[in-house]
């Protein structure tokens, strides 16, 4: 299964982690469906997400990257980041390190609730992606006024 | 190329550090989240004939944010981040920590300490740490 060309490209290996890691998911019901996965799992890129009543909140880690370089598309209730990142070093140097994650990347989550598609937002603040995806009208908390009872006077 | 592999040495032990007085890992408080772990960037490097090249991924930095020192043959750096996550956010899903980037590399080659310059585009680090000028090749006439 360990080929050659699959080691020599870390996003290939990280998309055949994800493929495992997808199936081994399925049949485990605190993650099935869910789309999100535990700490440490080897997916890029890693992503947190918070919620609030009106919106959920994707951040991703994404140092050198201006926001063209990154596709971040949602249909009805999945997210999907692509990208590529290209890093370019003087030529001819030796390489002492090599630890920065490059090339293609694509990375999709379902979404734990329905989002109004057209009110999404995206933007990258010192290498930091944060998508603001605003939850469709039906998946927002709805305050029901309790009324008192009308006493009889 | 020439031999530099063993230039640069790791120095310390940087990996994920616990900070003390930390209970609770961030995604378990509901109160806004201070930095209470370090981490350690990822980091290319390079060794130009020039010079050498640390390129580090810092992202949530800023470059005011930054301290650098190079002292006996160490480069630390030192990447404060302030927390992001807003107090009302309840965590849905948590893959990564954040919070300070800290890593310290011993640098063997010779270098001059005066010329060392440093940029931040983007969440990355650029260090360049230029060599001291070799001491100039002479000959040495032998007196008869």
């Amino acid at each position: 299964m360990l080929t050659r060309s699959f080691l020599n490209t870390p996003f290939a290996a990280l998309a055949e982690m994800d493929r495992l890691f997808e199936s081994m998911a399925a049949g485990c019901p605190p993650f099935a469906g869910a789309g999100l996965r535990p700490r440490g799992a080897l997916l890029y890129p890693a992503l947190n997400v918070y919620e609030d009543d009106a919106n959920l909140y994707a951040e991703a880690e994404l140092p050198g990257l201006a926001l063209s370089d990154i596709d971040v598309s949602v249909t009805g209730d999945e997210l999907t980041i692509r990208g590529k990142r290209q890093i370019s070093l003087p030529e001819g140097a030796a390489s002492l390190r090599r630890e920065r994650p490059a090339g293609e990347f694509e990375r999709t989550i379902s979404l734990p609730v329905e989002i109004d598609v057209d009110r999404v937002e995206a933007s990258l603040t010192h290498g930091v992606l944060l998508i603001t995806l605003p939850k469709a009208r039906s998946a927002q908390p709805r305050k029901v006024e309790v009324r008192a009872p009308i006493r009889p006077s | 190329m020439n031999s530099t592999t063993n230039q640069i040495q790791e120095s310390g032990h940087s990996p994920v550090v616990r900070r003390p007085g930390s209970a609770q890992s961030p995604a378990q408080s509901a109160a806004p989240v201070p930095s209470q772990w370090t981490y350690r960037p990822n980091v290319d490097i390079v060794d130009t004939d020039a010079a050498i090249e640390v390129y580090a991924d810092v992202p949530g930095a800023t470059g005011d944010s930054i301290d650098i020192a190079f002292e006996q043959d160490i480069l630390s750096i030192e990447a404060r981040v302030q927390p992001r996550r807003h107090e009302t956010w309840t965590p849905v899903a948590d893959e990564f920590g954040v919070g300070n980037f800290h890593r310290r590399f011993q640098i063997d080659a010779a270098i001059d300490p005066d010329a060392i310059t440093a940029d931040f585009d983007a969440g990355v680090l650029k260090i360049t740490l230029p060599k001291a000028k070799q001491a100039q090749r002479r000959r040495i006439p032998v007196r008869a």
